[in-house]
């Protein structure tokens, strides 16, 4: 990679929200250095985006070799631990010089820290989830919101029952609302030989156009605000 | 385990591996019309409604199963997952 262009972008932490993030900003064209120490979710990752490394991002000297100092925008998202987000964000910001940073917080006092070191943008999962929780109580069939700038957000919504045995494809949700299905939650039925049922729970990330919609699919979906709560009104 | 018992429970089943989730709703509902508050009947019903979101009734499902048996640990599991969601 060469030149800090600004669709350049790491992603740092390939969690559920990373790994969304991640997919998402591929899929619009972006070129995407995904990294986790985690040798499963790099895998998982790793046909998505342009770049995906398996390391330890609390090693500067390592972020330097795999062409950090290129990167426009980095989101640093590395579930609670705390020391290492800060170590992170620290080398992102001082020895690389990444322009924009952003990072998630467990609680206030790890966003103070974050904002002394000069992190761009911080993610507080608290008045997130207190929020989601309100839209959520709002409106029952939707099960999480993520609030990824000021106009667009990923959500997590009920499949409704009109979808029901129909293709991606054929409801053409792209063109009808101007939304994008960026996975599918599933759960799969199973049961045992004396007949007690069990499912298993799976995510079908960029799901192909012919995959069909069964009932109890929660859509996680990415697109403006208001395009989404169209969707909401189905 | 009674011959009729076990031919809901497999019929259920059919229906619910093949996400007929409505037919799997409705043999467990006239299975528990015959045999009232059956905890395996009660247990597969809570499944079902649990893989497709109806949290409500899959939490009532699981209740009544703990009720009849407290000592159901798939039945705890579950229903401590709902709680939590």
């Amino acid at each position: 990679m060469a030149g800090k262009k600004e669709h350049v972008y790491a992603v740092i932490g390939l969690g559920n929200f990373g790994n969304a993030v991640a997919t998402l900003l591929s899929e619009k064209g972006m070129e995407v250095l995904a990294i986790d120490a985690d040798e499963n979710k790099v895998e998982n990752i790793v046909n998505k985006v342009a770049h995906a490394v398996q390391m330890n991002a609390t090693n500067e000297q390592s972020l330097k070799e795999i062409g950090m100092e290129d990167v426009h925008t980095a989101i640093v998202s590395v579930g609670d631990d705390i020391a290492s987000s800060l170590l992170i964000c620290t080398y992102l910001k001082d020895t690389l010089k990444i322009k924009n940073v952003i990072a998630k917080a467990t609680d206030q006092k790890h966003a103070r820290v974050l904002e002394k070191i000069g992190v761009d943008k911080i993610i507080f999962p608290e008045y997130e989830s207190a929020r989601r929780l309100a839209d959520t109580l709002i409106s029952p069939n939707i099960f999480d919101i993520i609030e990824l700038s000021d106009k667009h957000n990923i959500m997590e919504i009920k499949a409704p029952s009109s979808f029901f045995g129909r293709t991606l494809e054929e409801i053409d949700i792209r063109k009808r609302f101007d939304v994008n299905i960026i996975a599918i939650k599933r759960n799969v039925p199973n049961a045992k030989d004396d007949f007690e049922n069990d499912f298993e729970e799976t995510t079908i990330i960029s799901p192909s156009p012919k995959e069909q919609i069964v009932e109890g699919d929660v859509l996680i979906m990415i697109g403006l605000k208001e395009h989404l709560e169209n969707i909401e009104k189905i | 385990m009674q011959e009729e018992k076990e031919k809901i429970l497999e019929a259920g089943s059919f229906y619910f591996l093949n996400q007929q989730f409505k037919m799997a709703i409705k043999i467990y509902r006239k299975g528990l019309k015959e045999y009232e508050d059956d905890p395996d009947i009660l247990f597969n019903l809570g499944i079902v409604y649990e893989s497709i979101n109806n949290f409500d009734s899959a939490k009532e499902c699981f209740k009544k199963v703990l009720e009849k048996d407290i000592n159901h640990e798939q039945a705890k599991k579950h229903l401590e997952r709902i709680i939590k969601t």
